[in-house]
């Protein structure tokens, strides 16, 4: 099976929120620079899937990045997955790149993928921790003309097939693709990536990465930065906190309780 | 694509009800659509479909397109986004098209946007309308929440938004409204459905359901262990309030609760009237799952947990010496 994994990287997704910054000018949101740069957790999710079916079936996994971040970070977080056992890695970077929205992404890694060529699956993370939009995987799916699954939790490679478990509002679906297709991955305990093998990281590291950039994808120009966007990002702000706690306090906390209790009651509300 | 007017909203409906989601979109969208002087549409793709319409004009539709003869019984997306895309190019040709953001929501909206070559911006809290264009102003966070964006939509064709689940208030239900009810037919060829469901397996869940719950009592990891959380939430707390129960991430990754009764970011979303929080600091990714509740109570043995911010009322203390005594003065309350 011939697979391809799309990843982006984003700041590390648990840093506090006293962390964040927003500026206006650039459009950007702030933060410090000690806050490192990871592969997006569901991204992760996807190579880890894409590993497990290569293990099971053979074949290939490419991972695919396109540069939104400064480039040497994401040289080391492809250089990671191939040491997590990817085959091969790729980084899509070009100034026209630049200012790109999902549209534009989306429209840039399905010409990389055509690109790679005899693709048979397509696994991207369900939204990536930034801008958290969740419309690259199925945009690419879409652009391909190719059958898609979202929420998938769990692959199992079949006969010119796979079968996704797919998360639904209660439970799950089982859903049967054709080859080729995208799938949307998210987390599961058992799409936990895995820790690169030490011999791993020291062969990744001598591997050099090709670099694409726009002419080398073919890709429409109408198509890709700022002027290819449908969507206009007009200003950022700290979402501010509206409330003002009533501190119910007492001699003993059981005497703040019963009086919890009767101003809940005396506010109507329970 | 100016001949593009009103707003299109696609309905959800389980057991001849709409979702709550979909009464809220109404809401919205009615909102939106007067203040363009325009039509709002909903259409809703069931089998049991027409049982719903009347209920969408009593919440703010003019116009209720149904549709009973998708190729698949359930929600199936490529056939679905098909069926939405011979509406929003010819049958309705919407210049907003507005859409939950629930699981099918999520799968359907990015095929529909990319199908349409439409802009699309999701998970939306907000939604106004540019004064000069009338195009979409849509407010979304970011970054599991800790930023708010504002966005606005390229023009020339259908502008999508999904909207997160309670950020927007329904209309009053009023029956007297009129509106017209159009059967349409999907026109989709079966031959588009290359995803066969081959099982579908529903879980049961133990008490209320926690998105439809008017109460709800979680828990997050300041709770020491499963047998407490059990002791003091599941079997305390919530029994005598007759409450769902959550827990933050940090309380299902620790084991004190089961995954299903995850509240947050990556969770289920709820808007209680009535959300009580202990031993949980309120992170962002958390709040964004419950920061649509009415009131919010917080018991935390720190002061300084951000909770208190987004609280209405707060006890300062150990859940362990506060929940027993309230307990016992709620059963007292609501007993008279």
């Amino acid at each position: 099976m011939n697979i391809i994994a799309c990843v982006k990287q984003v700041p590390y997704p648990d840093t506090p929120a006293s962390a964040y910054g927003v500026d206006n000018e650039e459009k950007q949101i702030t933060l410090p620079e000690d806050v490192p740069l990871v592969i997006s957790p569901f991204d992760e999710n996807g190579v880890e899937a894409g590993l497990q079916l290569k293990d099971q079936t053979g074949g290939r996994l490419t991972t695919i990045s396109l540069a939104t971040r400064p480039v040497d970070v994401i040289l080391r977080d492809l250089k990671q997955t191939l040491a997590m056992g990817a085959d091969e890695a790729i980084l899509l970077d070009d100034p026209a790149f630049v200012g790109g929205d999902s549209w534009c992404t989306a429209h840039s890694l399905a010409k990389a993928i055509q690109k790679v060529g005899d693709v048979d699956l397509v696994l991207c993370g369900l939204q990536a921790a930034d801008w958290d939009a969740g419309q690259v995987g199925l945009g690419i799916a879409e652009i391909l003309g190719l059958p898609a699954a979202t929420f998938v939790t769990k692959i199992e490679p079949g006969e010119g097939c796979v079968r996704a478990r797919c998360i639904i509002e209660n439970g799950y679906d089982v859903l049967e693709l054709p080859l080729p297709c995208v799938l949307t991955v998210a987390s599961d305990e058992t799409l936990t990536p895995r820790i690169a093998p030490l011999p791993g990281i020291i062969k990744a590291k001598k591997r050099k990465i090709p670099v694409w950039s726009a002419s080398d994808l073919d890709a429409d120009m109408t198509m890709v930065g700022a002027s290819g966007a449908k969507t206009i990002l007009k200003e950022l702000a700290l979402p501010q906190f509206e409330g003002v706690c009533e501190f119910i306090t007492a001699e003993e906390l059981d005497q703040a309780a019963v009086m919890l209790a009767e101003r809940l009651r005396a506010e109507k509300i329970i | 694509m100016t001949d593009h007017k009103g707003v299109l909203v696609y309905g959800e409906a389980s057991e001849g009800r709409l979702a709550p989601v979909t009464l809220e979109l109404l809401g919205i969208g009615r909102k939106l659509a007067d203040a363009r002087g325009e039509e709002c549409s909903v259409v809703l793709i069931d089998r049991n479909a027409a049982a719903c319409g009347e209920e969408a004009i009593a919440y703010g539709a003019d116009r209720v397109y149904v549709i009973q003869d998708a190729p698949a019984e359930y929600f199936e997306a490529a056939s679905f986004t098909t069926i939405l895309q011979k509406l929003c190019t010819e049958t309705v040709k919407p210049a907003i098209v507005l859409i939950g953001q629930t699981i099918t929501g999520r799968d359907l909206a990015p095929r529909l946007a990319f199908r349409l070559k439409a802009g699309l911006v999701t998970d939306c809290v907000g939604l106004d309308l540019d004064p000069e264009t009338k195009g979409l102003i849509a407010r979304k966070p970011v970054s599991g929440g800790n930023v708010l964006g504002t966005y606005c939509l390229k023009e020339g064709g259908p502008q999508i938004a999904t909207i997160r689940r309670r950020a927007m208030e329904p209309l009053e239900g009023d029956e007297s409204r009129q509106g017209e009810i159009v059967d349409t037919a999907a026109g989709v060829d079966p031959s588009e459905v290359k995803a066969r469901r081959i099982e579908r397996v529903l879980e049961e869940s133990e008490g209320p359901s926690i998105e439809n719950a008017e109460i709800v009592v979680a828990g997050g990891r300041g709770i020491d262990t499963s047998e407490a959380f059990e002791e003091y939430i599941t079997n305390g707390l919530a029994s005598v309030l007759g409450a769902g129960v959550g827990g933050t991430r940090g309380a299902v990754d620790a084991g004190l609760i089961s995954e299903q009764h995850q509240v947050g970011l990556t969770g289920k979303i709820v808007g209680p009237n009535l959300y009580i929080a202990v031993g949980l600091s309120g992170a962002i990714q958390h709040m964004a799952g419950c920061s649509g509740s009415r009131n919010i109570v917080a018991i935390n043995v720190d002061e300084n947990a951000q909770i208190f911010k987004f609280a209405r009322f707060g006890i300062v203390g150990d859940y362990r010496k506060v929940i027993p005594p309230l307990i016992k003065k709620l059963k007292e309350i609501l007993s008279t």
